[in-house]
């Protein structure tokens, strides 16, 4: 079975999503990073708390990122991210991500992007509660702004839909700075009992000093995260990034 | 679940095996940065090195989309281009990434005594570069710029449009406006009684534009730099350019512009070289080009002239594809006309008559009186000037007529170029105003 089968059939069947998605991810980035046309990269980041979608999952803790991206000229990209958070000096492990998508060349100012991500993440301060679901994604991509919807049938447990729309912008009003703001909203579908739609927002700054990167940004989420963790509504984050 | 964790595994162990082959940074200079010390000289021993720029797309995780992506990207590039360069003996100058043709352009230095066209080809050969050409420079299709003179308010003097006491004819009261061949060709003031070219954006990408001359105040929407590394003072070229295309008219100063009411977009991509000349280069015409199209120009004026260029003709291209008019100047000492004139799609133009050459259209260019540095005035004459009147006429053709005003709608004397019948073009078909017309500043 080839590769885009495997990748349909992906999309098709989400239970394959955890078994497939790993691998193919694998697949791509070993069979296919020659050098024809290909790009490559990494980065390596730490973050005073990691949030995703407003929530801390590192429970207000250091937390440390390691991304792997590839995209081919075809468009097609792959990419995964294994984060930790540091306690005691220790790294322990929050989980990981990947992903495997295609993106459009650029048209009238856009490019179309498709995709599915496999989340299998938990929150540091009880490992019982694991952030785990697979999710569908399509999206537009401009020069300054992007807007997603993500569609998961296993939201956090079996049976339990989603949907999330998000809007990405980003500016430079400098060279080398960059301005940047996300609003995201996660909404039950199906059994929708005792689950409230969540919205989410970012808004912050960068700075780039040649292959290093540091951000500021606050985060908020509404209505109050879940209480089994200690965290804010709101937080400032700061972080910095290594590309290589 | 074996593979699962071969996955992961992978993450951290590619990433290791990514920190030990990195570059040195220093080994790269600063790439977003225009770095150009030296002029057309260094621009002739320079290639650009075109990477494939992938699109932008989402990426997961606490940094949301485009937070880190772009900069793991850059990094990826910038090693890449550091092997490419070490490979051909080059040395990296700057980088300017263009998603709208999907390339990450990179400046490299060649050697002495080594030919740029054949390291350009010895570089496409490399599978991982899009595209490699040799820098290349243009010149400014002017054939004489004249000599500055006063403020030239003698001519005539009255307000608002008038009729001229000799012609019986409606004409504006800037004092040069008699001077102006357009005046006569292309009886200018009767067209503004149907189109001022109002809220039209025109991008003059050119040599710098002198935003103080008092027939452009207030004309220019935008301004942008794209020659950082020669500052400039205002320019001849550039700003005789704009004057033609949008001088104020009926202001008592100066000269009435074909489309005075149009938007420009003031993009310096030429330095003036001499006393009148203006020079470009590849890269800082690719910028200007990049901006006119992102911020959506409808008229773009190209009044230089060099070698055919494939970074250049995909830009424009792009442009075209977006419905947006591209007028570039003819070069005449070249038997095609010049790049960009010679592209397919580009509105090709020029000063001189007799020329003959199919789908080259004829303009008002010589002895032409504009806008000059310093509040002065001066007589100019070359393709440039030409082509600054078809970009004019083509803002009044979308005022009026919007998208449907395209290089196929202008009307000429003889089948497939010559002379421009420019009330035909803007009419289109509709019978042209009468002389005495009421011009649309009267109304506003």
């Amino acid at each position: 079975m080839g590769a885009l089968q495997r990748f349909a059939l992906a999309l098709a069947t989400p239970a394959l999503y955890p078994t497939v998605l790993g691998p193919l991810v694998l697949g791509l980035a070993l069979g296919l990073a020659g050098p024809a046309h290909a790009q490559l990269s990494a980065s390596a980041g730490l973050q005073s708390d990691y949030r995703y979608r407003g929530i801390s999952l590192s429970s207000g803790l250091l937390a440390a990122t390691v991304d792997v991206a590839y995209d081919h000229a075809s468009g097609v990209y792959a990419g995964a991210s294994a984060i930790g958070a540091v306690v005691d000096g220790r790294a322990r492990s929050l989980g990981f991500i990947e992903y495997l998508g295609y993106a459009t060349p650029r048209r009238h100012g856009l490019s179309w992007d498709v995709g599915v991500n496999n989340q299998d993440l938990a929150y540091y301060a009880d490992k019982r509660y694991a952030l785990k679901y697979t999710e569908v994604y399509v999206g537009a991509v401009g020069d300054n702004l992007s807007a997603h919807l993500h569609y998961s049938s296993n939201y956090l447990r079996p049976g339990y839909g989603a949907l999330y729309a998000e809007v990405d912008g980003s500016l430079k009003p400098a060279e080398n700075w960059r301005l940047f703001a996300h609003l995201g909203s996660n909404i039950p579908v199906g059994d929708t009992v005792g689950r409230r739609a969540r919205y989410d927002a970012r808004a912050g700054v960068a700075r780039q000093f040649g292959r290093f990167e540091v951000q500021a940004s606050v985060t908020a989420t509404t209505p109050d995260p879940p209480s089994l963790t200690p965290h804010h509504r709101t937080a400032l984050v700061v972080g910095a990034n290594w590309f290589f | 679940m074996i593979l699962r964790r071969l996955s992961r595994a992978f993450v951290l162990g590619l990433s290791a095996l990514a920190l030990g082959s990195a570059p040195s940074t220093g080994a790269l200079a600063a790439p977003a940065t225009t770095v150009r010390a030296t002029a057309e000289a260094d621009a002739a021993h320079q290639v650009l090195v075109l990477l494939r720029l992938p699109p932008d797309h989402y990426r997961p995780g606490g940094a949301y989309a485009d937070s880190y992506g772009e900069g793991a990207g850059m990094a990826a590039r910038r090693r890449v281009a550091q092997r490419i360069a070490a490979d051909h003996g080059l040395k990296v100058v700057t980088n300017w990434p263009i998603p709208l043709v999907g390339v990450d352009c990179f400046v490299m230095t060649v050697p002495d005594g080594q030919s740029p066209e054949q390291v350009a080809l010895a570089l496409a050969r490399d599978p991982d570069v899009a595209g490699a050409e040799p820098m290349h420079v243009y010149r400014a299709q002017a054939s004489s710029q004249g000599s500055g003179q006063g403020p030239g308010k003698a001519l005539v003097a009255g307000r608002g449009p008038a009729r001229d006491p000799i012609a019986g004819e409606t004409m504006h009261n800037d004092p040069l406006y008699l001077a102006q061949p357009a005046a006569r060709e292309w009886r200018l003031a009767e067209l503004h009684t149907v189109a001022t070219g109002r809220g039209v954006k025109v991008a003059v990408i050119d040599s710098m534009v002198d935003a103080s001359q008092p027939d452009l105040a207030g004309q220019i929407q935008t301004r942008q730099d794209f020659v950082l590394d020669r500052p400039g003072a205002a320019e001849q070229h550039g700003t005789g350019v704009a004057g033609i295309i949008a001088a104020v008219a009926d202001n008592h100063v100066g000269i009435a512009g074909v489309a005075p009411q149009a938007r420009l977009m003031a993009l310096r991509a030429c330095w003036q070289e001499g006393t009148s000349g203006a020079v470009c280069d590849t890269l800082s015409l690719a910028k200007a080009l990049y901006f006119a199209i992102g911020h959506n120009a409808q008229v773009i004026n190209l009044s230089l002239s060099g070698p055919n260029d494939p970074l250049l003709g995909r830009l424009i291209d792009m442009a075209l594809a977006r419905g947006t008019v591209v007028v570039g100047a003819l070069d005449p000492k070249t038997a095609d006309g010049g790049f960009p004139a010679s592209h397919a799609g580009v509105v090709a133009v020029t000063d001189d008559p007799a020329c003959t050459l199919p789908g080259v259209l004829v303009a008002p260019g010589r002895e032409a009186p504009t806008t000059q540095p310093g509040g002065r005035f001066a007589f100019v004459s070359g393709s440039s000037y030409a082509a600054a009147h078809v970009s004019g006429l083509f803002a009044l053709m979308r005022q009026r007529n919007g998208k449907a005003a395209t290089p196929v709608s202008l009307v000429t004397l003889r089948p497939g170029g010559g002379a421009i019948d420019s009330c035909a073009s803007l009419m289109r078909g509709a019978a042209c105003p009468r002389s005495g017309g009421t011009s649309t500043f009267a109304r506003e």
